[in-house]
């Protein structure tokens, strides 16, 4: 059935084309690019208080950029075409380095992850019998050195490749709001601002994940949530939500004081189309409230309770989390929403439950990187210097 | 290697450079697989693609071809308004009806009788030229008194010749 339509649409800005799958690519880049930098701020940087993630950051990084395609390969009509973009890119068009910055970037992060595994390889390796063996046997690359120097080298290694990492970790989250904002014929997406703006959500939701996933994990494993973390983790939250939210509101004040003739629509898409997910959830909800619950923990740290710092950071971290998934709607989606004439709007999109891109298939898709993430974590334990009081590569 | 040598701890990093040089190396031998050899002959897109096309069985083949057997049917749409709009548009292509070699009947020709086909031209959009017939489905059919079913337009409406 047709939607219903107000005002005047040229007949091709009826249907919404970019739809949840959409929503959800930059949504799980984002979530990789956040948990990267937690761990190079370890690997990097060397703040000490980012240890006890360090490695499960890179872990989740890894878990979410295997899937990170799969929202891409779900929307189109034919996946098994979606190689010919990798191997014959057309440089006119943005997209084309997505098969560049995603194979570059999943090289390094494998590469990093290796690095600083390897030692856990090797051990899990010379404690297992059978196939288990000869598959970490392989693992290794047939090197069983453990040595001090060895894992010098393997600290210095990991170093350089998180230090590589970060740039791409950018490009590869900035190219996707890069192909947001060079669609010069939309008001709502064209803005030299769209790269950074995706850059600062997706520290938000990468930290926010981790922050969220740590608490999780550490309840499971019955082992004590580290305050030092949590607290710096919500300083870093605090600030680049704040960066985030400034640069959103920025992009809209900048609009709105402006008054050409995109206002119009835009405004009304605002405040109608998107009030709920703009409003309610984007600027308020998800932006507001964990700007207060996070300011608090904060501001008050040295007087605050550990079990407090956990729960404000938690909540706050789950409200962002849907505060960043709704911004991406509101980009990919609301951006659909009005007509290039500048003078109408179709209605507001419902996805369906059961479509092949709708709520069911998004909800799977997002559960993926979960399940990779629990069998990761069997396999090599994220957590196990901080059982053996040892330091991690 | 000598075992006092400084690089004797960094055997590990040397397999991995090879491995992601072996990485490397297969993704272009892949890429050079994947690519077609005709590929960029003529501009982005494959060379022998131009021929395979030219090579397609015609499918469609117009009004005139129809008009072979259905001359009535054609002059009557030839003088309506619809004239523009070509028969296998609402009829199938004409190679599921007809035998293109001999003109011979193969089997009925398939017909969309669907509002929904009536609506992709003459659906109520401010964007279209005002002079263009619209209408909003529902309120027409409401004011003919009429329900709205599946093909509800032809009731009153020849699509061969519409008024």
């Amino acid at each position: 059935m047709f939607p219903e339509l107000t005002g005047f649409l040229f007949p091709n800005d009826v249907h919404i084309h970019w739809s949840l799958m959409i929503v959800l690519y930059p949504y799980i880049t984002g979530l990789v690019a956040g948990a990267f930098l937690v761990s190079s701020l370890y690997h990097v940087f060397g703040r000490d208080e980012f240890k006890p993630l360090g490695r499960f950051a890179l872990a989740t990084a890894l878990c979410f950029l295997a899937v990170a395609g799969l929202p891409l390969l779900n929307h189109l009509g034919h996946p098994e075409r979606a190689i010919n973009i990798v191997v014959t890119p057309n440089f006119t068009s943005a997209m084309a380095g997505f098969g560049i910055l995603y194979a570059s970037y999943f090289i390094i992060l494998l590469f990093e992850v290796w690095f600083v595994f390897r030692v856990d390889i090797i051990e899990t390796a010379a404690r297992s019998r059978g196939f288990k063996r000869r598959l970490f046997s392989i693992l290794a690359l047939g090197v069983y050195d453990v040595s001090p120097q060895s894992q010098a080298v393997d600290k210095r290694i990991t170093r350089i490749l998180a230090a590589i990492g970060i740039p791409m970790a950018c490009l590869l989250h900035g190219y996707v709001g890069f192909l947001f904002g060079a669609v010069k014929a939309n008001p709502w997406w064209s803005t030299p601002l769209m790269p950074v703006i995706f850059l600062f959500s997706a520290m938000v939701s990468g930290i926010a994940l981790l922050i969220v996933l740590y608490q999780i994990a550490m309840k499971l494993k019955g082992m004590a949530i580290d305050r030092y973390a949590i607290a710096a983790m919500s300083r870093w939250l605090w600030l680049f939500m704040i960066m985030s939210l400034t640069l959103e509101l920025l992009e809209i004040m900048m609009l709105a004081y402006e008054r050409a003739e995109e206002w119009e629509v835009i405004g009304h898409l605002l405040t109608h189309q998107l009030s709920f997910s703009f409003i309610s959830l984007q600027m308020i909800g998800g932006g507001l409230v964990p700007l207060i619950l996070l300011g608090i923990v904060v501001l008050m740290d040295r007087y605050m309770d550990d079990r407090i710092r956990n729960t404000l950071s938690m909540v706050a971290s789950l409200l962002l989390l849907l505060q960043v998934l709704s911004m991406r709607w509101n980009v990919v989606i609301g951006g659909q929403m009005f007509s290039k004439s500048m003078r109408g709007f179709r209605e507001a999109y419902v996805p369906g439950m059961f479509e092949k891109e709708g709520i069911l298939a998004a909800a799977l898709i997002l559960f993926i990187p979960f399940v990779l993430l629990v069998i990761f974590e069997r396999v090599l334990p994220t957590f196990r210097h901080l059982e053996r009081g040892d330091d991690p590569a | 290697m000598d075992p006092e040598s400084p690089l004797i701890h960094t055997k590990h990093v040397f397999r991995a450079a090879i491995l992601l040089l072996a990485v490397i190396g297969s993704l272009l031998l892949g890429r050079s697989l994947f690519v077609p050899d005709t590929w960029g002959e003529f501009g982005w897109y494959r060379g022998a693609a131009v021929a395979e096309h030219r090579a397609r069985p015609v499918r469609h083949l117009g009004d005139e071809s129809c008009a072979m057997c259905h001359d009535a049917e054609f002059a009557e749409h030839a003088a309506g308004v619809h004239a523009a709009v070509r028969c296998e548009l609402c009829h199938g292509p004409l190679v599921l009806h007809a035998n293109l070699e001999d003109g011979e009947k193969i089997a009925d020709m398939p017909v969309r009788r669907s509002r929904e086909l009536c609506e992709l031209c003459h659906r109520k959009l401010d964007a279209r030229p005002a002079s263009f017939p619209q209408i909003d489905v529902r309120e027409h059919l409401t004011e003919q008194g009429a329900d709205l079913t599946p093909d509800a337009c032809f009731d009153c409406h020849d699509p061969h010749s519409p008024y």
